[in-house]
């Protein structure tokens, strides 16, 4: 007996860079996450104020400005009213989507009608693993190898597992994102979903509308000059992983009932999803067994599968996955409008933006039936949802 | 303080490039920007850059988060001369002007507080918009006994109409500087539009972006002139009122304003603006209101005189004596402190009285939507009433408030002492008699201070801190504290007969009473006194603080200073009769009978003009100022002028009063020196 769940809309800010000079170095974490929340809202306004059934909010660091139940602050602070309750989520990078599918999940079982879900993640003010105290087990009692705490350890550790996946295929798929990413900019697809923002620095207000992460003009050249930091004569590098960065956005989930009480105009349906644990030394490889526990419960192919918005944490994970599903290097159906490498990747957040892209592409490309939005997860995890056109 | 700076940026959006202008002094809200010689630099160096812009579409002018802009650097008022108050009045006009002469739609986008000047640049945008985290929203320039110099009397008429200008210009500075929530804001006419404090930037260069498009446009239907003459005369009246035209701020206010309604040129008006700031802000008026700002806003808030100990923690009350004076003191500790309160009295009659009136006192604010109905509750649940000293016993503070009995309040200190520990401090609400003396019989007397409220306790933000010799630090800085946290101004003084206020006016009201023998209508000599700027004349003062009270003080002070405070028949026949006051104002405020069948007039003598009581009157307290510093009763002549500000209601025009007298050569004739350096 489950209904289904309804994705309705999803609107991000531009990505920023985690440093001193970014557009967010100014901003608060839940600030940012108020104006996804608001324009959001604004844009959906035959719902009636107080009508959210729930705000669930993702974030890895749930500290400072990104603390205080940020789901319930944000209901607050958005000035959605005092009746909507909101709750905090974290799975790491998959943040989001886990708030998400479980937003979905209660939309499902006819618990709520409507639910905003997000995330955010401001690692300017919330560096990587700043604020854990990791328990010593993992490592006293060889739970983990010491690699699987630092992510960029984990995707050399991919290298090593597969051979045959090369420093300069990854940077040309990084190269690829690059490119892929200039030319949806270029094209105006991000305006289904980025609303600029204004921000407060200490030379005025200044407004952001697009990613400030990307790097058009980036050459091979470029990106085979840049060394490993994570290990000598590695292949992992700033240029062929995502970056350090900041961000929030925020999608709309109903149920049919409210579709139709509120006249909205839903663009996919969940029909299903998987989340898989794998070997936390190789915590990228987490997309491959999610995808086919997913499609394997709905009897379905990748064949069925028109598009797919992985996440980007490394290249070497995404070559891993094409490899794995027999894919070209440049298959049109993953990633076709770039991805993290370019765009940048927020931690919690970042699951969000891979439904938005997935929602503009059935926007604008009517014979596409079904999309995954896919994603590796730290300590060793990965996650596939299917999705359906309406 | 860093200085206050105008800083751009551009936001190119698709219809066009968008110069983004933030004022900011790169400090946090508690310091607000405000417009100094430096600002107008960088809004000039701005305007230079935005006028230079081939591809401007349109401006959005914002503030620092919370803060739009306080309007002028009050600082740079300080002993202005006319040529250059006219100066920073063309500089205002000059700038702002080539704001609105820009061809791009311009936006000002009120974010937090705007005040005066800020007020008057967002009129010089095409468009406002005004954000509901907007605290204050206000012209307070007239307060200040100034007026809005940068433009605001011509183009306030404009855009908001004669009556709203009036209100905002005239009447509300004047009504306690009333200042405009944001939603009046908009009702007035000041902006075009409410947005939600949340994401009020964004959605300003939203709509300015709309605007831009054309898809949006603001249409205002305003006719300066309607209304017109009802405006003025209600503008008139409440200047009237207030200041009994002893400042010329309001008038010219109302002069320029007529000016811009009736359709006067906008050139010509602004000079007009320019001169009137010119002629006001170089005068006494203004001078002596920036200085007594200062006092009222900074100085007294700093607590002088609080020795630099610890206080005593409060965790429970205890006020003795319910009386009328006694339940209002244990209204403002419970609403204020919200500790246990313990209310002690002799009579059962008297403390169910004083249980109903802190009752009342707290549903009077759950009524007014200032207090939850459950916390009501609750703080009345703090309150206790006895007429033992058994559950006086633990409270940290102590307030008495018995009658103005020496031997009475000793008695008093004296049972209160055996319950309490040894270092309670005791606080005694006298208003006449000697600090030093109702202690002199504890085991412990440098526990007791005294704290001097002034009535209505609820109202009058004053209190007199009082350290008798005997006093110790720790019970003159607990005073100080909880005067703080009862929200009340502290002005520290000695312990002497009827302290500043009271002293000085009693001293005031020796020439009224002098006049009053002579044969001058009491009328006649209250106006000629608040033809000074004063809230009231000395004899609708007695109504409101009893003509006993009145009486029992003077005679105090008669008794210490017989030469300088003697009483005369009058006055003493004011202390026997049973009437609340002079005038009686159930009966259309004639005298009462009672008294002006009592009068003794000298036959001999005429009634005295206004100018001879005003400066009679103001001689006796140059001198009386004189002798309060003679006697260390305050450390500070400042102390006198905040004192008189907040405790007797003295107009900020005047400074207080040591401003005035320095400035119209008494304090010279009669002391031989200024008051104020």
């Amino acid at each position: 007996m489950t209904a289904d769940a309804y994705y309705v809309d999803g609107v991000r800010a531009p990505i920023g860079r985690a440093r001193e000079t970014g557009y967010y170095a100014h901003t608060r974490a839940d600030d940012l996450s108020v104006r996804t929340i608001r324009a959001l809202m604004e844009r959906q306004s035959t719902i009636p104020d107080g009508s959210i059934d729930d705000v669930a909010w993702a974030a890895t660091a749930q500290v400072g400005d990104q603390g205080l139940t940020l789901g319930r602050s944000l209901a607050i602070l958005s000035g959605l009213g005092n009746q909507v309750p909101g709750y905090a989520i974290d799975r790491m990078c998959a943040g989001a989507l886990t708030a998400i599918v479980h937003s979905a999940n209660a939309i499902r079982v006819g618990a709520q009608d409507l639910v905003i879900a997000g995330g955010v993640e401001h690692m300017g003010h919330h560096p990587m693993a700043a604020e854990v105290d990791p328990n010593p087990r993992f490592l006293a009692d060889q739970l983990v190898d010491p690699a699987a705490l630092v992510m960029g350890n984990t995707a050399e550790n991919l290298h090593d597992r597969f051979a045959e996946i090369d420093r300069r295929r990854c940077d040309e798929f990084a190269l690829q994102s690059q490119q892929r990413t200039a030319a949806s900019a270029a094209s105006g697809y991000f305006n289904d979903h980025v609303v600029p923002v204004s921000v407060w620095t200490p030379d005025g207000w200044r407004v952001v509308d697009t990613d400030e992460h990307p790097r058009p003009g980036a050459t091979l050249t470029d990106l085979a000059d840049l060394s490993s930091p994570f290990r000598v004569a590695g292949s992992v590098t700033a240029g062929n992983a995502a970056g350090l960065n900041d961000g929030a956005g925020a999608v709309l989930l109903a149920s049919a009932d409210a579709v139709e009480r509120h006249a909205l105009r839903p663009v996919m349906r969940l029909v299903d999803y998987a989340f898989v644990g794998v070997e936390p030394e190789t915590m990228g490889y987490g997309p491959v067994p999610a995808t086919e526990k997913v499609l394997a419960r709905s009897s379905m192919s990748i064949d069925d599968v028109d598009i797919i918005e992985m996440n980007e944490a490394f290249a070497v994970q995404c070559v891993a996955f094409l490899d794995h599903f027999g894919l070209p290097l440049d298959s049109p159906k993953v990633n076709p409008y770039g991805g993290a490498i370019a765009m940048g990747h927020p931690l919690a957040f970042s699951g969000a933006r891979l439904a938005m892209q997935l929602a503009a592409h059935f926007k604008r490309q009517r014979q596409a039936q079904r999309g995954l939005t896919t994603m590796c997860i730290g300590l060793g995890m990965g996650v596939a949802v299917l999705w359906e056109r309406c | 303080m860093n200085p206050t700076e105008f800083k751009l940026t551009f936001a190119d959006r698709p219809v066009g490039r968008i110069a983004i202008v933030t004022i900011d002094n790169g400090e946090d809200y508690k310091k607000p920007t405000t417009f100094s010689a430096h600002a107008f630099a960088s809004l000039s160096d701005v305007l230079d850059r935005v006028e230079n812009e081939p591809s401007l579409a349109g401006l959005l002018l914002t503030g620092k988060p919370y803060v739009f802009a306080a309007g002028a650097d009050l600082s740079m008022f300080k002993g202005l001369d006319r040529q250059g108050a006219l100066a920073g009045a063309r500089m205002g006009h000059e700038a702002f002007g080539r704001l609105q002469a820009l061809t791009v739609p311009t936006m000002a986008a009120i974010n937090g507080v705007c005040m005066g000047g800020g007020l008057e640049i967002a009129l010089h945008c095409d468009v406002r918009t005004v954000s509901t985290g907007a605290r204050a929203v206000a012209f307070p320039e007239v307060f200040l006994s100034i007026l809005p110099g940068w433009g605001g009397t011509q183009l306030a008429p404009r855009l908001v109409g004669a009556r709203n200008a009036v209100d905002t210009i005239i009447i509300n500075p004047l009504d306690n500087n009333r200042t405009m929530r944001p939603a009046d804001v908009v009702e007035r006419g000041y902006a075009d539009r409410l947005i939600d404090a949340a994401t009020f930037v964004d959605d300003s260069l939203a709509w300015l972006e709309q605007i831009i498009a054309g898809t949006e446009a603001v249409d205002r239907d305003v006719d300066p002139s309607d209304g017109l003459e009802e405006a003025l005369a209600a503008g008139r009246a409440a200047a009237d009122a207030r200041t009994n035209g002893a400042t010329p701020a309001p008038y010219r206010a109302l002069e320029l304003i007529e000016f811009a309604a009736k359709g006067g040129d906008l050139s010509e008006g602004r000079s007009q603006e320019q001169e009137a700031l010119a002629d006001l802000l170089s005068a006494r008026h203004a001078q002596s209101a920036v200085y007594a700002f200062e006092l009222v806003n900074q100085r007294v808030k700093r607590q002088v005189g609080k020795p630099d100990v610890a206080p005593r923690e409060i965790s429970r009350v205890a006020i003795i004596g319910a009386g009328l004076m006694g339940a209002q003191l244990g209204a403002l500790h419970l609403l204020r402190l919200e500790v246990p309160l313990v209310m002690k009295d002799i009579d059962q009659d008297v403390l169910d009285r004083c249980r109903a009136s802190i009752d009342d006192a707290v549903d009077q604010r759950v009524a007014r939507g200032r207090l939850d109905a459950g916390h009501a509750r609750f703080l009345k649940s703090l309150v206790t009433t006895t007429t033992t000293y058994d559950e006086v016993a633990g409270a940290d503070w102590v307030m008495e408030a018995v009658l103005e009995d020496v031997a009475i309040k000793q008695r008093v200190l004296a049972d209160a002492e055996q319950v309490l520990d040894n270092d309670a401090v005791i606080a005694t609400n006298t208003s006449s008699l000697s600090v030093g003396e109702i202690a002199a019989k504890l085991s412990h007397p440098e526990r007791v201070v005294g704290l001097h409220f002034f009535n209505p306790v609820a109202i009058l933000p004053l209190v007199e801190v009082v350290r008798a010799s005997s006093t110790s630090d720790q019970a003159v800085a607990t005073a100080f504290e909880v005067a703080k946290n009862l929200r009340k101004s502290a002005v520290a003084c000695a312990d002497a007969p009827a302290f500043i206020v009271n002293r000085l006016l009693i001293r005031f009201n020796g020439a009224a009473m002098a006049a009053l023998g002579d044969g001058t209508a009491f009328r006649d000599i209250d106006l000629a006194i608040k033809r000074l700027g004063l809230p009231m004349g000395p004899f609708e003062l007695f109504g409101l603080v009893g003509l006993k009270v009145a009486f029992h003080t003077a005679a105090s002070l008669a008794d210490a200073f017989p030469d300088r405070f003697a009483i005369d028949e009058n006055f003493a026949m004011m202390g026997e009769v049973d009437v609340p006051g002079i005038y009686d104002w159930s009966a259309g405020g004639e005298v009462y009978p009672e008294v002006s069948d009592l009068l003794t007039i000298k036959g001999s003598a005429a009634p005295w003009e206004a100018e001879r009581i005003q400066q009679v009157a103001l001689e006796a307290v140059a001198d009386e100022i004189g002798h309060l510093l003679d006697d260390g009763v305050v450390d500070d002549v400042r102390d006198i002028d905040t004192a008189m500000l907040l405790g007797a209601g003295w107009p900020f025009f005047n400074g207080g009063i040591c401003p005035y007298l320095d400035a119209t050569g008494i304090s010279q004739r009669v002391l031989g020196r200024s008051l104020l350096a």
